[in-house]
């Protein structure tokens, strides 16, 4: 529910305000200005907002970990990001006066657009997911799961400790779905999440136990699916929990990069034209 | 049979005996120290691996030259071993005292299990409360591997354990075992019959799932090195057996103390031995006891006390080692303490010494029991209690305790008088007075509550403030207190939570007749349909007011301690209206309806109070016949998930929580130790979760039974731990909602240690176990900081009036959007 509570609703407001309040500035700097670019005034007057608000949505990062502090809530740190965020891609394009040359800041632009567009997913992601994350029921949660299925699997593997090598055959096939699978927690978005021992592997494995060894191997086979059964219970809710999380793996490196491109922007920008240059009028 | 001759014969080589050992010798006294075991302090030997042992209490400094600091079992230990090694104390390792008798001429003879006679002048008895340990008389009892305690359940792995015994400590030991061993329990009956319901209950679970072997109507009849051998009903049954704990109980040393003249002050289970000033048996002279024998377990009090034997024996005078800290707590008088405390008991009646015939003017009810009522509060029981209370004087007009506050002390008025001042909707006013040796702030001690009242001093006026577990311990250990408390309690809670305004003489009439009652958890105590005899005021504890309503059971309200309910009883139609039953653990008063309209017509003041009273309620559920049925789902979710007990609790909407886990992350952050308070589990309700967090109980069970009183509640009614937690788990056990977690501290770790730990893979956590539970970030002026820390919003924290309307709205928008 990100972004239907009260304090989204009312940073929404701020940032559409702020937003007007930009439009208005540029559409009188455009009316005055024959050549809109960064380099003038009005330019750079948005390009040092733009530096401080990206600063700013960093600093988010910083306040999420500082536990004590008393910047105000994290709540509302939260939606100013959201907001504040786009806001930024807005105040950047105005920076740009909507001149497209230098490569430097055409990568910056494309790098913010990236990182605001998985910021949206993301946020998107905070308002749906959880309520889904709900209704599939965390009872009980995914860490006491975890430890139920390792317990299953030791028993599956007790039980044919001293059983007969065909016994030890079926167990260890079954074994292959109980064991998780290379990047279990990305595949499991796909709704893949293990090798299924089908029955067309395991009926002539079954075939070959031994007469003596029936009763433990159908006990072998009721852990199996009881180890089954949780195992997709835990899946359910792990599914959305890693959705949750995976647009920060996008966002983040994103957001690394944007910054590095930044400083090279800058520092391209001040090296050849220093700023004193720039406000007399090149 | 050698002779051994003595001045001085010490029982025990405990601390209190090695502190009495330690001050004979640099007194040049000749002693010999018997000690049964084959190891000094055979009590703390036996503590569990690494437990922390207290030094109580910290005000009184030690006496004599044993050394005695706070610390673990091991350091403590090791620096009593160093110090009788380093002061050559003659100590004498496998004696048990078996007999001791009078010598003709005076002086005693000593007999020890070996067959060693000792004579002495003087003998000090200082051999704990262990007792001597049932024997089982089989072959091979001696065997090392046969054990009478378990120091530590990691002591053992993949190891075949027998434990011979049905009793708790029996129970325990078979439990911890079980996950690393394969351990048989022996037990002689055909049933476990006297164990605690919780260990028994354990101890059956995990016979009935394999992971224990019972042997029911089984006894041992030998055992062997790796082997023991146990005789059946019908067969006889030979086990391996790594080891083999013994639990088959002790006997208390209270008999063999008896059988040599040392009178006790009464048939109690708990009564202490009658000791003099000096610590000599009155009716046995020349017999010393000390430490936790005389009742007093506190280790730094026994050694002491062994030393001011010594002192004694030696002819001097022995002033008490918390003489001049007594002092300053009864600042108030002139003279020793003992003086003190007696101008004390002569001022105060609910400490004092006066006789029945005075009390009468007191107490309330005519039928007590004149010895009941007689047995105040001892001069050492004072003594002890002192220490820990604070003297305060106050000015005229400023206030002594202040209305509203969770404050749980009870209060003495040692000097001066004072007003008890209410404030309500018409703003504050006086109603009461108080004199010089009333008390005061009972209600809140009882009831867990805020102050119904402030109290302001007329004039300068001196007061004496005694903290809650001191107050209690006063209470269970004397009748008299506890009498006067709570006769005190019930006219004080009538006046501040049900009639305000009517004088303490009608309240006093009406007091008579109540009865108090005790219900366990989930217990009815009235029922719906029925017809009604009384009416019942809530002391302490809290219960539901429920309706069945289709078939349904409809929770319509809860109530807490202060509150009445059952007035129906004195309506001309008596049917009950609805059924109460507790919600846990809860103390009542009931009311006789007869008794109780007869006083009620007697006083119109009570009369009009009452009414008042009944017409309120009466409003009260006509108004709620216009509430949402909605709503009682709601609470009844939140009462059944006992939730409403708490002051202050912390919830999460799943709706909105993204699982980012950065509440815990932050509770870890902000605490010293770096442990989390906080565990995402608990219980859900729609899309709200109470997750495993202290709630601020109202009335904390876990502070009920905490040694070294660690868990202690502010005035704004948060319960924190203080640094003292010694780690026993008594209040983890005693939480119903386990809320209260116990861990190891993580020390603080500087880059270079994090540098350090990337290369010897980990740090290490402290040995030490401690307590920890949520404290609302009390050092934090932003507040929890798990709400802080929220990025979402998700995580609120309630207090009761917010619940249902806060919870009731959270749980519709969450309907509203599916």
């Amino acid at each position: 529910m990100l972004l239907t509570t009260k304090t989204s609703l009312k940073w929404r407001r701020r940032t559409f305000l702020l937003f007007l309040a930009l439009t208005a500035s540029y559409v009188w700097y455009e009316i005055r200005s024959p050549f809109t670019h960064g380099g003038s005034l009005f330019g750079l007057i948005y390009g040092a907002i733009a530096t401080f608000l990206i600063l700013l949505l960093i600093f988010f990062a910083v306040r999420k970990r500082a536990y004590g502090a008393r910047l105000g809530s994290l709540e509302e740190w939260c939606q100013s990001h959201v907001y504040l965020g786009l806001l930024v891609v807005a105040v950047v394009l105005a920076h740009s006066g909507f001149r497209f040359e230098d490569k430097v800041a055409i990568a910056c632009l494309v790098a913010m657009g990236l990182v605001a567009f998985s910021g949206v997913v993301g946020a998107i992601l905070y308002t749906v997911v959880p309520r889904m994350l709900t209704e599939v029921g965390s009872d009980p949660p995914p860490q006491d799961i975890a430890g139920e299925l390792n317990k299953l699997r030791k028993s599956m593997t007790r039980l044919v400790a001293s059983k007969s090598p065909q016994m030890r055959k079926v167990q260890a096939l079954l074994d292959k779905e109980a064991r998780p699978i290379f990047f279990a927690g990305w595949r499991i978005l796909g709704g893949q999440f293990g090798r299924a021992a089908s029955d067309d592997k395991l009926k002539p494995l079954l075939r070959t136990v031994p007469a003596s060894e029936q009763e433990d191997l159908k006990r072998l086979l009721v852990i199996f699916r009881q180890h089954r059964e949780l195992h997709q219970q835990l899946v359910s809710q792990q599914r959305y929990r890693n959705l949750l999380q995976l647009w920060l793996y996008v966002h983040i490196p994103l957001t690394v990069a944007l910054v590095l491109l930044v400083v090279a922007h800058l520092y391209g920008v001040f090296y050849y034209t220093p700023l004193q240059q720039m406000l007399a009028g090149r | 049979m050698s002779q051994k001759s003595f001045d001085l014969v010490i029982v025990g080589a405990g601390p209190a005996g090695l502190a009495t050992a330690a001050h004979a010798q640099a007194n040049g006294m000749s002693y010999v120290l018997l000690e049964r075991a084959a190891h000094l302090a055979d009590t703390i030997y036996c503590y569990q691996r690494g437990k922390h042992v207290m030094a109580e209490p910290t005000l009184i400094p030690l006496r004599g030259n044993v050394p005695f600091e706070v610390g673990t079992r091991e350091s403590i230990l090791d620096a009593w071993d160093r110090a009788a090694a380093e002061l050559k104390l003659n100590v004498q390792h496998g004696k048990e005292v078996k007999a001791l008798e009078r010598r003709d001429g005076g002086g005693f003879k000593i007999g020890t299990s070996d067959g060693v006679v000792y004579e002495c002048k003087w003998v000090v008895l200082a051999m704990g409360t262990q007792g001597n340990p049932n024997r089982l008389g089989v072959p091979g009892e001696e065997l090392p591997h046969v054990k009478q305690r378990l120091i530590d359940p990691r002591d053992h792995e993949d190891q075949d354990i027998v434990v011979v015994g049905a009793g708790d400590s029996a129970l325990e030991i078979a439990n911890s075992l079980t996950e690393n061993n394969r351990v048989s329990l022996v037990v002689r009956k055909p049933e476990i019959s006297r164990a605690k319901e919780a260990n028994e209950r354990e101890t059956m679970a995990k016979y009935a799932s394999g992971e224990l072997q019972i042997f029911f109507s089984t006894t041992v009849g030998s055992v062997q090195p790796g082997m023991i051998h146990l005789k059946g009903k019908e067969e006889d049954i030979q086990l391996e057996a790594d080891v083999v704990y013994l639990k088959i109980g002790a006997q208390p040393p209270r008999g063999w103390l008896e059988s040599i003249g040392v009178h006790f002050s009464s048939a109690d289970a708990d009564a202490k031995p009658q000791i003099s000033e000096v610590y000599e048996s009155i009716s046995a002279p020349g017999i010393f006891l000390i430490g936790a024998v005389t009742g007093r377990d506190l280790i730094k009090l026994g050694m002491n006390q062994g030393y001011e034997v010594v002192e004694h024996l030696m002819g001097r005078e022995v002033v008490p080692a918390d003489e001049d800290i007594l002092k300053e707590r009864l600042p108030f008088w002139e003279g020793k303490v003992v003086e003190r405390i007696a101008a004390l008991q002569k001022r105060v009646p609910l400490l004092g010494t006066s006789d029945a015939q005075e009390l009468k003017n007191v107490l309330l009810t005519i039928s007590f029991k004149p010895e009941d009522v007689l047995r105040a509060p001892s001069t050492g029981d004072l003594r002890e209690a002192l220490l820990t209370c604070t003297p305060r004087r106050v000015k005229r007009g400023e206030s002594i305790i202040e209305q509203n506050d969770y404050t749980d002390s009870v209060m003495v008025l040692v000097d001066g008088t004072a007003k008890v001042v209410r404030k309500d909707e018409h703003g504050p006013h006086e109603v009461g007075q108080l004199k010089a040796g009333d008390f005061f702030g009972e209600v809140g001690l009882i009831s867990g509550r805020r102050r119904n009242a402030s109290i302001i001093a007329n004039e300068q006026s001196a007061v004496l403030e005694i903290p809650r577990k001191t107050m209690l311990k006063l209470i269970y250990g004397s009748p008299r207190v506890k009498r006067l408390i709570d006769e005190a309690f019930l006219v004080r809670a009538f006046q501040g939570y049900l009639f305000p305004g009517v004088s303490s003489e009608v309240l006093r009439a009406l007091a008579k007749t109540a009865q108090l009652v005790e219900y366990g958890r989930g217990e009815t105590v009235i029922e719906e349909g029925t017809e009604g005899d009384s009416m019942y005021f809530i002391r302490s504890g809290q219960v539901k007011v429920s309706k069945l309503s289709q078939g349904r059971e409809i929770i319509l309200s809860y109530l807490v301690s202060g509150n009445f309910f059952g007035e129906g009883a004195l309506m001309e139609d008596r049917t009950r209206a609805a059924t109460v039953s507790t919600i846990f653990p809860t103390e009542l008063v009931k009311l006789s309806a007869d008794h109780l309209k007869e006083v009620i017509n007697a006083s119109p003041e009570l009369a009009a109070s009452f009414r008042d009273k009944l017409e309120d309620r009466r409003l009260d559920s006509l108004a709620k016949e216009a509430q949402s049925g909605g709503k009682y789902e709601i609470l009844d979710e939140l009462i059944r998930g006992e939730v409403v007990i708490g002051t202050d609790a912390l919830i999460i909407d799943d709706y909105k929580c993204v699982r980012c886990g950065n509440c815990v992350t932050a509770c870890e952050e902000v605490h010293e130790d770096g442990q989390a308070r906080l565990s995402l589990t608990g219980i859900h309700f729609a899309n709200i979760l109470a997750p495993n967090s202290c709630w601020q109980c109202e009335n904390p069970l876990c502070m009920l039974d905490c040694p070294p009183d660690a868990l202690v509640r502010d005035s704004r009614g948060e319960i924190y731990i203080r640094d003292n937690c010694i780690g026993c788990g008594n209040c983890e056990s005693n939480c119903p909602y386990d809320n209260i977690f116990m861990v190891h501290p993580k020390p603080k770790r500087t880059a270079w240690d994090w540098v350090k730990a990337l290369v010897t893979g980990g740090g290490e956590e402290s040995g030490r176990t401690v307590a920890v539970k949520c404290d609302l970030c009390r050092s934090l002026s932003t507040g929890p900081a798990c709400v802080s820390s929220c990025p979402t919003g998700a995580a609120i924290r309630l207090t009761p009036d917010q619940y249902e309307e806060t919870i009731t709205s959270l749980v519709a928008l969450g309907r509203r959007s599916v």
